[in-house]
């Protein structure tokens, strides 16, 4: 799986947030610091938070070391995560 | 006297948002065996580019890097710093340095969010350092349309090299400060700088040393002597 499946999925979770109402989060950290807003405001479990971290950081990995992450599964979180925004009312 | 045997601030298409994930950068052609050092920023993440070692980045908002490499008759031949991104369509900064061979990193270099903005505040350490050695320090905020100006006073470093706001255009832009000393000594360092700017978001921050070789001596020129006379 390329590189660019992560890039894609990281991307999805942006487009999820601006769908909801979120001004554009950027394409880096913006992703965490908005589903925190979302845990904040009681919309979503801390578990989502703490995916979106974790999430984050493996794209940091990917991005500049070319560390090998698992991309699938990274896939699989993320539209996982995608699927809590969109749910979020 | 900069410590600098050449530099090269990127700019125009080479750093401008172009529509794609990546960027090419010419940077002034370097002699073989010296020492090449970049700094780079933008609202995305940057890959390693091939042959360059990454010295450190800072990941939040804005993507920093500092990456070096030893040049090689490619890079003499055709000097240009490759790097793709997570998205596309972002401007980015890139500075390159040309250090005198031998020139070489030195300690452990520091990393960190700033969260405090708008005040003093310290940078990441750089530890375990030996001998005498220029120490430097980077950091990068994102632009958001908000975002019209910003700047740094620096307290330390105390030489500021480079201080550029890229206005969001489309998407994100950056801010990127560069700042140096030559001529340290003591086993760490720890920056200190106050970022001013109306985003109030965290800034990356980045702490390197780097160990610089005298420049070699250029070969004089033969003097014909003075024809005696008889």
């Amino acid at each position: 799986m390329a590189r660019q499946d992560v890039y894609d999925a990281w991307a999805t979770i942006r487009t999820s947030l601006m769908a909801i109402g979120f001004d554009d989060p950027g394409a880096l950290g913006g992703n965490v610091a908005a589903v925190q807003v979302l845990v904040d405001e009681g919309k979503l479990d801390q578990s989502w938070a703490d995916m979106a971290l974790s999430l984050f950081s493996d794209l940091v990995d990917v991005g500049d070391h070319n560390n090998d992450v698992n991309q699938t599964s990274f896939v699989t979180k993320a539209t996982k995560l995608s699927n809590a925004i969109a749910a979020v009312t | 006297m900069a410590p600098w045997v050449n530099r090269t601030v990127a700019s125009g298409a080479s750093v401008a948002a172009n529509g794609t994930t990546s960027h090419t950068v010419a940077y002034t052609t370097p002699t073989l065996g010296n020492k090449l050092y970049a700094v780079c920023d933008g609202g995305v993440t940057f890959t390693t580019p091939s042959g360059w070692t990454l010295i450190g980045s800072a990941v939040n908002n804005t993507g920093l890097y500092a990456f070096s490499k030893t040049a090689v008759s490619g890079d003499v031949a055709t000097p240009s710093f490759v790097t793709t991104h997570n998205a596309s369509n972002y401007a980015i900064q890139v500075v390159i340095y040309e250090f005198p061979a031998g020139s070489a990193g030195v300690g452990t270099p520091g990393s960190a969010i700033n969260t405090a903005v708008g005040s003093a505040v310290n940078g990441p350490a750089c530890t375990s350092l030996t001998g005498t050695y220029s120490r430097w320090d980077v950091r990068a905020q994102i632009a958001t349309a908000a975002s019209t100006a910003a700047s740094t006073a620096w307290t330390l470093p105390t030489t500021e090299d480079f201080d550029v706001l890229v206005l969001h255009s489309t998407n994100d832009g950056c801010y990127m400060t560069i700042a140096y000393d030559e001529g340290a000594t003591g086993t760490s360092f720890t920056p200190n700088a106050n970022t001013s700017s109306i985003l109030g978001t965290p800034c990356e921050d980045l702490s390197f040393a780097i160990t610089i070789a005298a420049a070699a001596a250029s070969i004089p020129e033969f003097v014909q002597p003075p024809r005696i006379p008889y």
